[in-house]
């Protein structure tokens, strides 16, 4: 349900679209960042900051919220982890279902901001 | 368990969240990581508490909660030690989110402590003057005895000697009864310089009866009146210090009062007063035998003490009925006289009442105002955090422990606020009794915050805890958690926002009052300033210089016109002359009955009467009252020639207005007769308000009297000749003190005090009733526009203008402050009748008083939600969406 993106732009108001898609893309980016390897909450957040250069983060209760959700659907799976001369941290990586659902989301992604491309005029890079 | 456990697990605790340890672990590992991160930028390092702290406030745990709690959080039982610390934590956690919204937290605590400041101030001010206890024994048996003529409007009269020792021996209800007098004195002798001083005459068994206390020595007594007794007289501690530096040897000193050798017998406590008078010395009054039986003149006062059990109203009773057999005695000086019994303490308070009560008025309104705009920002507050609290009963928080929390947030602000205000409170009551005693206003006894005014400062700050408290407890503990979770982040906006706007309409209606008020009394106190006094004030110096003791009627004559013509020779002055009584200076002056002799005289007790005036010629020139008809006094009206008089307007339009006054002959009550010889222009002798009555003026040298102040006409500044005014006077006798150098425009303008203080503190709270009215709706529509913020984002990414935009959020607040103005209006009206005694013409309810109030107040409105209005405008409609 709640990775269901709505591409009824002409029916729905314009807020419940963003609104949806704003959580959609917390889902994707998350996914994405996980796909080469396991990375922990502290990691993850760190990431999105530098790698957005600060324009994408999450209150980290909320990352917790998320990866508890993507982890309770199957996606992506959480370990206990002491790694020589660190500290013992709660590791993500993505499950084959996660994979799956990474490849289909990163393709509905691509048509929707094409089409708001074409609607709007706005050029992506 | 890791401090970073620790921390997460206290936070959770506070806010009275429960999540799986699996859940805290992680948090805590990521707060850690967090951390080393910090420190190895070499960002400031705070402590790691405080940033754990920070980092939960600022995370929305709720989104947590879709991870079981394992179980409800241990509630501590009230009365254990767990209950203790976990109220200490809660405190913490309260002062931690306070410390979070520095804004909210300064609105509140600021608005708290201007409110409770001015309720505190203004309340220990009317305690002293209208509750305080008096310094006597039994002061509510205290009584003044007055004589009341209401056919000649004289009210509170002073009283004759000869019906003052008929109704005492007579009367039952007084335990004791005492004569008393203000007065002034010449103080000499001893190689001291001069002085005049205001001074108290009385019998000397009053200071007994009133219970007073020596500081030094002893108090005046019964044989201290003996005619043949030497003369005593007691100090007040004011000037024992100021004249003999508190050394124990003034005490059985001679001095020379008025001429009179006399002996220091004790000392009175610096504040000590006798119905509000104070003096300088307290002498005994020596009443010759002729005196205590002379029904001639009417002109001291009284003070009683009633029986114990009787009532001020059955001493009134049964004093009328002996004052009844008095006057059937003695009619002709009686007829048309009664008695009036006054409680001491009503009598002190009836000048400062009702002005303090209209004070007391716009203090609670100022407060009511202060407590509606904490009760918006609480509101406000707690609608944003309903989602919070509702997702924390959801996991198990109790609403009562959630109610807790936030009466102990609302307790903590109101206490900083109620402490604050205290402080303020004190210093405020200390500047302003400060500048009444400046100003020579009675008003204050007590110079510090007493514990009264300490008292009510708690009682306010408790309701107003209570009052502000309770909405949003109420609110925490119906928190539905199926509602505030539908309802998104936006927590209940329309019926709050509602409750909001009433508020702010509430305090819009009050602030209406409060300026109304204010705005009367400065109308009036314009009014009063352009009131002609019938003289001109500017360019005039005056001087008292009082002929004491008894000084035969050539000698007081000569000294007088002595003084003048040394006046008017003084490089500067262009006219001089003298006056028994300064108009405006706070005297009242000789009232008398008086007959015109080619009329039937009326019968005894409707005889009329007028103000009687000794003044030396040249007096009219000086001050600039207008000559209308016939001529000025000359120097050659001296006492064995034919008496002459000149009246005013009013009493030619009262009593001569048929005829032409001019060469018609009055007798006065001391049977005296003289001709009207001039007319001049009516002059307002004792206050600048009221009816001017008829005047009638005589030469001094055929009228003298003791009190005589010279008034001098000077074509420079009038201050720079006071030295040269008091040296010219001593050249002539060189004991012969110099008092009140002062000009005329200050004397005119003190007589305007009472009125300029009520109506500068009524100012003052309305500039704050202004302001907190204003801060208030500023809150609202500024708490609007940021919750409407994608909603106006919507509406100019739709193509609507900013100025569109504005418009919406004017035309709301607006309606909401019309409709405070309307109320307040409605309400001024009726109310302000209160302030029918303050006022100089203007009526209450004046209509451009209040037109221009509503101006204003609509005025500062519209600036008020002009800023945030202009802030919703700002909205970029992209990031305003995101928020969503």
């Amino acid at each position: 349900m709640d990775n269901d993106i709505s591409y009824s732009v002409m029916t729905t108001p314009a807020l419940d679209v963003l609104r949806e898609a704003k959580k959609g893309s917390a889902e994707l980016v998350i996914l994405s960042l996980l796909e080469d390897q396991a990375r922990h909450g502290y990691e993850l957040a760190a990431r999105i900051e530098a790698d957005s250069e600060g324009r994408l983060s999450f209150n980290f209760a909320s990352l917790y919220a998320t990866l508890y959700k993507l982890e309770g659907r199957g996606w992506i799976q959480g370990r206990w982890v002491e790694r020589a001369g660190q500290r013992r941290r709660r590791y993500y990586r993505l499950t084959g279902a996660g994979t799956a659902v990474l490849g289909r989301q990163r393709e509905e992604w691509k048509q929707f901001v094409l089409a708001l491309g074409r609607l709007t005029g706005i050029r992506f890079a | 368990m890791s401090d970073w456990q620790t921390r997460v697990r206290r936070h959770l605790h506070d806010r009275g969240f429960v999540l799986a340890d699996a859940v805290v672990d992680e948090l805590a590992s990521y707060l850690e990581d967090a951390w080393d991160a910090r420190v190895t930028r070499g960002d400031d390092a705070a402590d790691p508490d405080a940033f754990a702290a920070d980092a939960l406030e600022r995370a929305d745990i709720a989104t947590l909660a879709r991870r079981p709690a394992a179980a409800p959080p241990p509630v501590p039982e009230p009365g254990s030690g767990a209950f203790l610390s976990g109220l200490g934590s809660e405190l913490r956690h309260c002062l931690r989110l306070l410390r979070r919204s520095p804004t909210f937290t300064l609105a509140v605590v600021g608005v708290l402590t201007l409110g409770i400041a001015a309720t505190t101030s203004a309340f220990s001010l009317i305690y002293s003057a209208l509750l305080a206890p008096l310094p006597y024994v039994d002061a509510d048996r205290l009584v003044l005895v007055w004589e009341h003529n209401l056919p000649r409007q004289r009210r509170r009269n002073v009283i004759n000697t000869g019906n003052y020792y008929a109704w005492s021996e007579r009367s039952t209800s007084f335990e004791a009864t005492a004569l008393f007098n203000p007065t002034v004195g010449n103080l000499s002798g001893g190689g001291i310089v001069p002085e005049e001083l205001d001074g108290m005459a009385v019998e000397p068994h009053v200071l007994g009866m009133l219970g007073a206390r020596p500081v030094a020595g002893r108090l005046l007594v019964a044989s201290d009146g003996d005619a043949a007794a030497p003369r005593t007289l007691m100090i007040t501690e004011g000037l024992w210090e100021r004249r003999f530096g508190r050394a124990a040897e003034a005490i059985g000193r001679t001095v020379t009062l008025n001429g009179e050798p006399a002996t220091i017998v004790g000392v009175l406590p610096a504040t000590y007063h006798l119905a509000g008078f104070r003096g300088d010395f307290w002498r005994p009054t020596v009443l010759t035998p002729e005196a205590r039986t002379s029904f001639r003149g009417r002109g001291v006062m009284s003070v009683a003490k009633l029986r114990p059990g009787v009532s001020p109203e059955a001493a009134q009773h049964e004093l009328a009925a002996v004052f009844e057999g008095i006057v059937r005695e003695h009619p002709e000086f009686n007829l048309g006289w009664t008695v009036e019994v006054v409680p001491l303490r009503e009598q002190m308070a009836s000048e400062t009442r009702p002005a303090l009560w209209v004070l007391f008025g716009a203090v609670v309104a100022v407060l009511l105002i202060a407590c509606a705009n904490v009760a918006a920002l609480l509101l406000v507050r707690a609608g944003a955090r309903r989602h919070e609290m509702a997702v924390k009963v959801s996991l198990g928080a109790r609403p009562a422990h959630l109610a807790r929390q936030l009466f102990l947030e609302t307790g903590l602000l109101v206490g900083a606020g109620g402490v604050l205000g205290a402080i303020l409170a004190s210093w405020l009551t200390r500047l302003i009794s400060m500048t009444a005693r400046d100003a020579g206003v009675p008003l204050v006894a007590h110079d510090q915050l007493g514990g009264a005014g300490l008292l009510f400062a708690v009682c306010v700050t408790t309701l107003t805890a209570v009052a502000c408290g309770l909405g949003p407890a109420l609110t925490a503990r119906k928190a539905s958690v199926t509602d505030a979770l539908r309802e998104g982040g936006r927590g209940g906006v329309g019926g709050r926002q509602r409750l909001r706007g009433w508020l702010v309409a509430g305090e819009v209606a009050a602030a209406m009052l409060v300026l109304s008020g204010a705005g009367l009394l400065a109308r009036s106190y314009v009014a009063l300033q352009n009131v002609d006094p019938g003289f001109t004030a500017d360019h005039v110096l005056t001087a008292r210089a009082t002929r004491m003791g008894r000084v035969a009627q050539g000698t007081a004559v000569a000294f007088a016109t002595d003084v003048v013509a040394r006046l008017r020779a003084l490089p500067g002055v262009t006219h001089a002359a003298a006056t028994a009584f300064l108009p405006l200076d706070g005297s009242l002056g000789i009232g008398s009955s008086f007959l015109l002799a080619d009329q039937p005289a009326p019968p005894v007790g409707e005889r009329p009467v007028a103000d009687f005036r000794p003044v030396t010629p040249g007096y009219f020139a000086t001050m600039q009252i207008p000559l209308r008809a016939g001529r000025d006094f000359s120097d050659a009206d001296i006492a064995d020639r034919p008496r002459v008089a000149i009246v005013n307007e009013a009493f030619v339009r009262q009593h001569s207005a048929t005829r032409p006054p001019l060469g018609r002959r009055l007798d006065d009550s001391l049977d005296h007769s003289q001709e009207i010889v001039g007319v001049v222009g009516d002059v307002r002798l004792t206050s600048l308000t009221g009816d001017v009555r008829p005047t009638i003026y005589l030469p001094y040298a055929q009228q003298t009297s003791g009190v005589l102040t010279y008034v001098l006409r000077t074509s420079g500044d009038p201050a720079a000749l006071g030295l040269s005014v008091a040296a010219a006077i001593r050249e002539i006798d060189p004991s012969q003190p110099v008092s009140d150098i002062q000009s005329l425009d200050a004397v005119r303008s003190r007589s305007m005090i009472r009125p300029r203080m009520a109506s500068a503190a009524l100012g003052a709270f309305a500039a704050a009733a202004l302001l907190l009215a204003a801060i208030g709706v500023y809150g609202v529509v500024a708490y609007g526009v940021s919750q409407r913020r994608a909603e106006f984002g919507v509406r100019l990414a739709l193509g609507a203008q900013p100025s569109d935009v504005v418009r919406l959020v004017l035309r709301q607040s607006l309606i909401m402050v019309l409709g405070g103005v309307v109320v307040g209006a409605a309400l001024t009206v009726p109310l302000s009748s209160t302030l029918r005694t303050l006022l100089v013409g203007v009526g209450p309810g004046d209509p451009m008083t209040l037109a221009g109030v509503a101006a204003l107040l609509v005025g500062a409105g519209v600036l008020a939600s002009y800023l945030p209005a202009r802030r919703g405008t700002r909205v970029d409609p992209v990031s305003a969406l995101r928020a969503e």
